[in-house]
């Protein structure tokens, strides 16, 4: 029986002691794992809002609210201002195709006037049913009367032709091209980008050509825009667009995206000098992102100060037994010495004790670990989200004719909640993570039992047994 | 040979120094089996502890063929306790959650024995003192204290000691049985030429060994050979004993032949 052997078999030499011990370490390496846990997910959450859309400002002509606003169009020249600003890390630009079909009247049945359907300045069927309330608001906007139903022809949402610059759509996300490609052979070319919407609905595949006023437009690239109404676009390049619309030099919408949600107030405020604080209304949804990143970064600290605390009490309870175990067997100590025992060999044997200990605690910690981390984080990201309830929709600018109203239907932008924005946040529990609270625990095992087992090793024999 | 010279232990207490062991000097050769006899608090388990290197001593010096391990560091104490001293504790002291076997095995662990020979050396040594097979796999709670006490010696004489210090060996026996520890004791001093160092107060124990310290309140009182015949009657070899307790004078340095 090897020093290592004596000390696994005297880890259980008194099993309540032992089950004590290790429901006690279990508890607290459960708790650690599990906030250590929170702490990371807190950690990738905030990693990930950073990353995303939300360092996305949206630059609109000031006063403009879709199709419904006014101001006066973004020129070209404004978008090289921009892209000169210190954190700008891409910007994209949209010129919208603004009547991009018109109502005519006609005969209608019994002396009526009966409205026709539109005439498109694109030859593409959209792949989207307008439905009842895209019906009634085509009798609005044709003049026809709302009861006069049945003199209305089937209406089909018109295709909106945008022109853009860079390698964000219309909403300001990236464009995510599956198959194609998604940049334009130059800015005037008879090129086009397709939803996939689009080119199921038309039978559209790369190479494939349509008509866009008067012009025979090759499609280049499909993209997937995650939504239905986003994937009803057609994007041309800019200054194709403009020529096309008769918008020359014209942007509808600018997008910057800054490095960092650190710096997108400073590059909002830049963006606002550069192009003049009376001519454009800049958006963003760093305000909720802020308030979850603040909420994050709270909860994340938090679940560190429990963690820490936790191991620590993990520590102090490892440090304690072992005291507690050490003391209560110095008379054996004693004797394992004057039988010629070494320092070194009765401290192994006390940490191959403790450390035994420790293990069974560990997997004990780790499986309850598992089963509560979840509930855990979820527990306290209830308890400190920001309570606003409600989704704020960011439906302001831009979108053209189609995207005014009905932005947030084709794919706009959308600002979640802060509360939003934090919930379903999900622990992973990974190898590397199990690997490192063991390593941790273990570390915790070997200090906590080396140390009182050192300290009575060194006394001498007859001190240690004399104290008995 | 065992030498002692003006050894002397103290130690502080709240009441001042008090001195357990007080310039005491002996010689005790190879092969004795010799008792150190005193009141409860004489100083008698003081000084086996010093013998046996199990605490340091204030001044003096303790001289084993020759060595004094009073000057000898840590590591090489530790080695001078596995290999040539073997300890009988009044308490036995065995470990509780090990086997008979598994305790005699211990020492020679220590001494880095290959299992296999520290097993039947073990089993060897517990036939020796008369441990009957069915206990060897047995843990000391299931053991009687004379069973006990023998697996105490048998993890004694382990790794081969020249000296085996037994304190207070029957304190815990009923007299029959502490006799058999006795013989046992005999035997070994007189089959494996190993020095035995017993404290005891019983006086009726003491007689029964070749060589009888008497120790009062830390010093050396006085050193007798026991006339009667003992069991390990051939030898006859030379003890010098020595004290400078004002009691013990006449005796100091007084060369006796047992």
């Amino acid at each position: 029986m090897s020093t290592v052997t004596r000390g696994v078999r005297n880890a259980f030499r008194n099993p309540i002691r032992s089950a004590s011990v290790v429901a006690l370490l279990g508890i607290g390496i459960a708790l650690a794992l599990a906030l250590f846990l929170a702490n990371q997910a807190m950690k990738t959450k905030v990693a990930d809002l950073k990353k995303s859309a939300a360092t996305t400002l949206t630059v609109n002509p000031a006063g403009a609210f879709g199709g419904d606003g006014g101001g006066e169009p973004l020129k070209t020249a404004d978008v090289d201002k921009v892209k000169a600003l210190a954190h700008v890390t891409e910007v994209g630009a949209v010129v919208t195709a603004g009547g991009s079909f018109k109502f005519a009247a006609g005969p209608g049945t019994g002396g009526t006037a009966q409205v026709q359907a539109p005439v498109s300045n694109v030859s593409l069927e959209s792949s989207i049913d307008p439905g009842t309330l895209g019906r009634r608001r085509f009798q609005r906007d044709s003049g026809s009367s709302s009861t006069d139903t049945t003199a209305v022809p089937t209406f089909k949402l018109p295709v909106t032709l945008a022109g853009i610059i860079g390698t964000m759509d219309r909403t300001g996300q990236p464009i995510k091209i599956t198959s194609g490609t998604s940049t334009f052979s130059t800015q005037t070319a008879p090129e086009a980008l397709v939803g996939q919407g689009i080119a199921t609905k038309n039978n559209l595949k790369i190479g494939s050509t349509f008509t866009a006023y008067g012009t025979t437009i090759k499609v280049v690239g499909i993209f997937d825009a995650g939504n239905e109404f986003g994937n009803d676009g057609v994007y041309v390049p800019l200054a194709l667009a403009q020529t096309l619309t008769g918008q020359p030099d014209e942007i509808s919408q600018i997008f910057v995206r800054a490095d960092s949600i650190d710096t997108l107030d400073s590059v909002k405020t830049a963006v606002g000098n550069a192009l003049g604080n009376t001519r454009v209304d800049i958006n963003s949804s760093a305000q909720n992102t802020t308030e979850a990143l603040t909420a994050l970064q709270g909860i994340q600290g938090i679940a560190l100060t429990g963690m820490i605390v936790a191991l620590a009490a993990a520590a102090v309870i490892t440090f304690l037994v072992m005291l507690m175990i050490v003391r209560e067997r110095r008379r054996e100590i004693g004797v394992l010495k004057a039988i010629g025992a070494s320092n070194t060999g009765i401290v192994t044997q006390f940490v191959a004790e403790s450390l035994v200990l420790t293990l069974c605690g560990a997997i004990v910690g780790i499986s309850l670990a598992a089963l509560t981390s979840n509930q855990i984080t979820g527990a306290l990201v209830s308890s400190n989200t920001p309570s606003s309830s409600s989704s704020t929709t960011d439906s302001g600018p831009g979108g053209g004719r189609a995207g005014g109203r009905a932005f947030v239907r084709f794919g706009g932008q959308t600002a979640q909640s802060a509360e939003n924005l934090v919930k379903n946040i999900k622990t992973n529990v990974g190898l590397p993570l199990l690997g490192e609270g063991l390593g941790a625990a273990f570390l915790i095992a070997i200090i906590g039992s080396a140390i009182p087992a050192w300290l009575i090793a060194k006394v001498r024999p007859a001190e240690v047994m004399r104290g008995e | 040979m065992l030498t002692v010279s003006n050894l002397t232990k103290q130690f502080s207490s709240h009441a001042g120094t008090v001195t357990a062991v007080s310039d005491i000097s002996f010689e005790v050769p190879e092969g004795v089996f010799a008792a150190i006899v005193g009141k409860s608090g004489s100083g008698k388990s003081t000084l086996l502890a010093l013998l046996g290197a199990l605490d340091t001593p204030t001044s003096g010096k303790i001289e084993v063929d020759g060595e004094d391990i009073t000057k000898l560091s840590d590591h090489k104490l530790t080695a001078y306790r596995r290999s040539r001293i073997g300890f009988v504790f009044q308490s036995y002291n065995l470990v509780p959650n090990l086997t008979a076997v598994e305790n005699v095995m211990l020492p020679m662990e220590f001494a880095g024995v290959p299992h296999k020979d520290r097993l039947a050396r073990a089993e060897a040594l517990l036939a020796q003192v008369g441990l009957t097979l069915d206990k060897l796999h047995r843990k000391p709670s299931r053991l009687s204290g004379g069973e006990q006490q023998r697996v105490a010696i048998a993890r004694a004489l382990a790794n081969k000691p020249k000296l085996i210090l037994a304190d207070e060996p029957t304190g815990n026996l009923d007299s029959a049985t502490g006799e058999v520890i006795v013989d046992l004791l005999h035997n070994l001093a007189r089959t494996e030429k190993t020095t035995i160092i017993a404290v005891t107060h019983d006086l009726e124990i003491a007689r029964q060994t070749n060589l009888t310290f008497k120790i009062a309140d830390g010093k050396l009182v006085s050193a007798e050979h026991n006339k009667r015949p003992v069991k390990p009657a051939s030898i006859a070899q030379e003890v010098s004993v020595s004290t400078t307790a004002a009691g013990a004078a006449a005796r100091s340095h007084r060369t006796k032949r047992l």
